[in-house]
């Protein structure tokens, strides 16, 4: 026995009432003339656009037909993803879908990603003669081995690459797009979540440690660390909330690890000190020209000398900046409606420099380049030309000899311009693009301070890591 | 392709209608629309479109010699068992040999390889009407159609081959010969065609990335994940497929308007029903009818006794659970409700007959809900974890920040979503509709969302359409 009649579906073709024909046919109109001009508007290739700036990408292209993929669909999916990825108007277009969904709810707060979990930081120092226990001086041993394999293989090919092309030998590059991971938005600012791993930081002392064992006692090799916005501006209960690793911690981790022929730069409480100011931007993962300037600051204090000060510097400011946050985040509309603001302090000596780009053709640019015309996504490379494998400033009012190498991600960028006053020349690797070894480049320059920067959450990244190995020991 | 495409929507529809409304004859609009339709499915890989031939001519071919034979229905009947083997022969061999070998293998051992075969798309839908086709002629319930082309237009309109509904062919004989597009009645299509349009571009789109936040990720992930994120992925994901699966009906009875046919209802807005029995009346009607009147009542029903009745409700559910994929969860989720279905029939509905609706309601709502988390994994173990972990069996907690903000950030979406499953909107907008004779503001009220509505949801399910990374309708993988 069932509890409820049977409902049967309602029977379609209930002929409305005559009058209201008039509006059906407009409605009929209305609709398929907004079909077929969309259509028709649709098919116009030049209004589709190639790549999204926000994004950061390029967009899918029309597939090339053969016959296999016409015949398996793969061509149709391909031609699926092309209409809808470049149909014109298409930030227009998401942006007003961003603007309603955020009608959705009524939090002010989003997570981009996922929460993940961080590896504990250990309290210990690192320190090989600590291993005692078996299985982690099998896993040292091991890693060891494998370090000394990986060297010799490297050495191989870089020797087989000198015996065939008579050349300088060169790394291999694999182009990794910069990645934010998790992102916390909270009002109009953006947090990039900080994940402590064990593996990477571990394998970033012992790389700098084999680099202070390698270069001459002269060179002073200097560490800095830079916290992320996250472990600044964000109170510690939220940061525990969302899973996020100590950043206090962690440096002091990687500091405590280190030889003691590394001097380090401390940032933590300076920057703490001075979380009321705009340190790091809201709406992309880099820290402000500000927050460089305390570091060098810092930098200028471990060395002994005085800093020069901010007020001294000519300024350059750029609006309307949307960065990586907003790309990561859909185009957040909070981002969106309050963008960020770069000010860029020019050197006094000077503001040429010349770099080597990617192909290892050698350019002139300006240590601060006007990038008011720059798409709103690019205006953080208004540094230093944006990240070049290597790139070199002399100071014409010095010419006492001294020179620096800063070995940097792209936080180095804002930050390299304000040593520009205290050296006669100085030298910039990025080390993601950078194709040979550092140590020769030392020794040929003769360069007397190294300054590794690099912000908390790429000293985590294995991939990052592995391109710091690479340039230590390459 | 689907119907949430831009691809669909900007090129194939607007072309295909083009062209379907410049030629005058009935003979040159349904060639316009199996030439359409056969791009349609090309679309997905043009191979397949042989294995659609192919059955089509079966299912063509044995129904005239049915008829043929009619005065021998031994012949007939022969002839009707040859038609559904092979029918089904190709559906088991596309859908459900990998399953069954890789059953084989764990048992004995054999075979070593299992051949990945890709499932062609549409084939458990169009199969089912080809069936259905063959029976009811042999039945004697619909005339043969002569015309092969046109049992091929049966097979493939693209407005349900891809995820149905099952429509029978009594239903659409007639129209495929003499049909007539009424004005009123292509208004009515449009409105169908955008507000499925809009429920799958924007509600069920959304209801997934929500439900995935919690639900999509690996074992270790999942074990994760707390309590409350748990429920709240599962309650979404209940939302998602109701959502997902009625807007592709209710753009396929939309587009059948558009055209003059008239499709009959797949979801009769399920999430109301009163109990479980009345659940799977609303719920894909098409297939669930299709079960009971090709497998339920032939096998006697429930006019043979008590436990062949049981014995009949197995076989319908177990096959029904089949039918949704070759994985055992898909199984169990059928026979899950096989129990509950026997259950009422045979405890509930006396012992509790007098329970307030409401109860009722609530446990109906919660058999779903619970037969949906089954559906979802077809991961045994995962289910395992997502089980476990619902009841707070992994010991992450009940909550934690991610959930929180998910809530926060979409409350008044899940509010939306929940108005959404029921027909609350649609009575609200007819009884203005009645009013309108009387009330001039309802009047011109009505009018304006007659006339741009439909436009408007066009706009905003576009927009929600570019850029976004996932869209395929769920029962189309079926």
């Amino acid at each position: 026995m069932d509890r409820t009649d049977e409902r049967r579906p309602r029977q379609p073709g209930r002929r409305p009432k005559k009058k209201n024909y008039k509006y059906y046919k407009m409605k009929i109109r209305v609709f398929g003339a907004s079909i077929f001009i969309m259509a028709v508007i649709a098919l116009i290739l030049p209004l589709r656009p190639k790549e999204s700036e926000v994004e950061k990408r390029t967009l899918a292209t029309f597939p090339s037909f053969s016959l296999s993929t016409f015949l398996n669909g793969e061509f149709f999916t391909g031609v699926d993803t092309w209409y809808s990825d470049t149909f014109p108007f298409r930030e227009l277009l998401i942006s007003g879908n961003n603007k309603y969904r955020s009608l959705y709810g009524f939090g002010s707060t989003t997570l981009h990603g996922t929460i993940q979990e961080a590896d504990a930081i250990p309290t210990e120092k690192f320190d090989m003669t600590m291993i005692i226990s078996d299985c982690g001086k099998a896993y040292f041993d091991d890693l060891e081995n494998r370090m000394k394999e990986k060297m010799q293989a490297q050495q191989d090919e870089a020797n087989a690459i000198d015996n065939a092309s008579g050349g300088k030998k060169r790394r291999e590059i694999e182009a990794v797009p910069e990645q934010v991971g998790s992102i916390y938005i909270s009002g109009d600012t953006a947090f990039q979540l900080y994940y402590f791993a064990t593996g990477p930081v571990d394998r970033y002392v012992n790389a700098l440690n084999r680099l202070a064992n390698k270069v001459d006692d002269s060179v002073n090799i200097y560490d800095i660390v830079v916290p992320i916005s996250t472990g600044i501006y964000l109170d510690q209960k939220l940061q525990d909330e969302l899973g996020c690793s100590n950043q206090q911690e962690a440096i002091d981790y990687v500091y405590a690890s280190l030889d003691e022929r590394v001097k380090t730069v401390d940032l933590f409480d300076t920057f703490k000190a001075h979380s009321d100011e705009y340190l790091y931007f809201r709406t992309d993962h880099h820290w402000t020209a500000l927050g460089a300037y305390y570091t060098y600051c810092e930098y200028m204090n471990v060395k002994g000398e005085s800093p020069t000060l901010l007020s001294e510097f000519e300024t350059m400011t750029f609006d309307d900046f949307l960065g990586t946050y907003y790309a990561s985040s859909e185009q957040n509309a909070a981002l969106g409606s309050n963008p960020d603001t770069v000010v860029a302090y020019i050197p006094k000596a000077t503001n040429e420099m010349t770099f080597v780009d990617s192909d290892g053709n050698e350019q002139q640019w300006k240590v601060i380049q006007d990038v008011t015309d720059w798409a709103s996504s690019g205006k953080y490379n208004c540094f230093i030309g944006g990240d070049n494998p290597f790139s070199t400033i002399e100071n014409p009012t010095l010419s006492d000899g001294s020179s620096c190498l800063v070995v940097k991600e792209s936080f180095g960028n804002a930050f390299v311009p304000f040593l520009v006053d205290d050296y006669q020349t100085v030298y910039v690797v990025d080390y993601r693009y950078y194709p040979e070894g550092i140590t020769s480049l030392i020794r040929e320059k003769g360069i007397q301070d190294v300054i590794f920067l690099n912000n908390i959450s790429a000293v985590s990244t294995d991939s990052l890591v592995k391109n710091i190995e690479e340039i230590v020991d390459y | 392709m689907v119907f949430s495409s831009l691809v669909f929507i900007f090129l194939f529809f607007a072309v295909t209608m083009f062209i379907y409304s410049y030629v005058s004859t009935i003979r040159q609009k349904n060639i316009v629309l199996l030439v359409s339709s056969l791009v349609f499915y090309a679309w997905g890989g043009p191979q397949y479109l042989i294995l659609l031939f192919v059955m089509s001519y079966i299912s063509w071919f044995i129904p005239i010699q049915i008829r043929r034979h009619r005065k021998r229905p031994a012949i007939a009947k022969l002839l009707l068992v040859a038609g559904c083997v092979l029918d089904l022969g190709f559906l088991v061999y596309f859908k459900y040999a990998g399953f069954i070998l890789s059953n084989l293998k764990s048992v004995t051992g054999f075979p070593e390889v299992i051949p990945q075969i890709a499932l062609p798309i549409g084939i458990s839908f169009y199969t089912f009407k080809f069936i259905s086709y063959m029976v009811d002629v042999y039945r004697g319930e619909v005339a043969p159609q002569k015309k092969f082309w046109k049992i091929l237009l049966y097979g493939s309109i693209f407005h349900q081959c891809m995820a149905g509904p099952i429509v029978r062919y009594a239903d659409m004989a007639d129209e495929i010969d003499h049909r007539r597009t009424r004005i009123p009645e292509i208004g009515r299509g449009i409105n169908r065609f955008a507000i499925g349009l809009v429920k799958k571009a924007i509600f069920a789109n959304s209801c997934v990335q929500i439900s995935d936040m919690f639900l999509a990720g690996t074992a270790a992930e999942l074990s994760g994940v707390p309590a409350a994120g748990l429920w709240l992925g599962a309650f979404m994901y209940m939302l998602q497929i109701y959502l997902d699966f009625s807007a592709y009906s209710d753009m396929a009875i939309g587009l059948g308007l558009m055209v003059g046919f008239h499709y009959k209802e797949n979801f009769d807005y399920p999430y109301i029903a009163g109990s479980v029995t009345e659940f799977w009346r609303r719920w894909h009607i098409s297939l669930s009818s299709f079960f009971r009147d090709y497998v339920y009542i032939p096998l006697g029903g429930n006019r043979k006794g008590e436990g062949r009745t049981v014995f009949n409700l197995f076989v319908v559910w177990a096959l029904t659970g089949m039918w949704h994929g070759a994985s055992w969860n898909f199984i169990f989720w059928g026979l899950y409700y096989f129990v509950f279905l026997v259950l009422e029939k045979r405890v509930f509905a006396k012992r509790f007959k007098d329970a307030p609706g409401a109860v009722w309601h609530l446990y109906t709502l919660v058999v779903v809900f619970f037969g949906w988390i089954l559906f979802k994994f077809t991961d045994l173990s995962l289910l395992g974890t997502m089980f476990k972990g619902m009841f707070g069996l992994n010991h992450n907690g009940f909550t934690n920040i991610e959930v929180t903000m998910a809530l926060k950030n979409n409350l008044f979406f899940i509010a939306a979503s929940i108005f959404g499953c029921t027909p609350v909107l649609r009575n609200v907008y007819n009884a203005m509709c009645r009013k309108c004779k009387r009330n001039l503001i309802f009047k011109y009220v009505r009018r304006a969302i007659e006339v741009a509505g439909p436009t408007v949801l066009l706009l905003l399910a576009t927009m929600a359409l570019v850029g976004n990374s996932y869209n395929p309708f769920l029962y189309a993988k079926f």
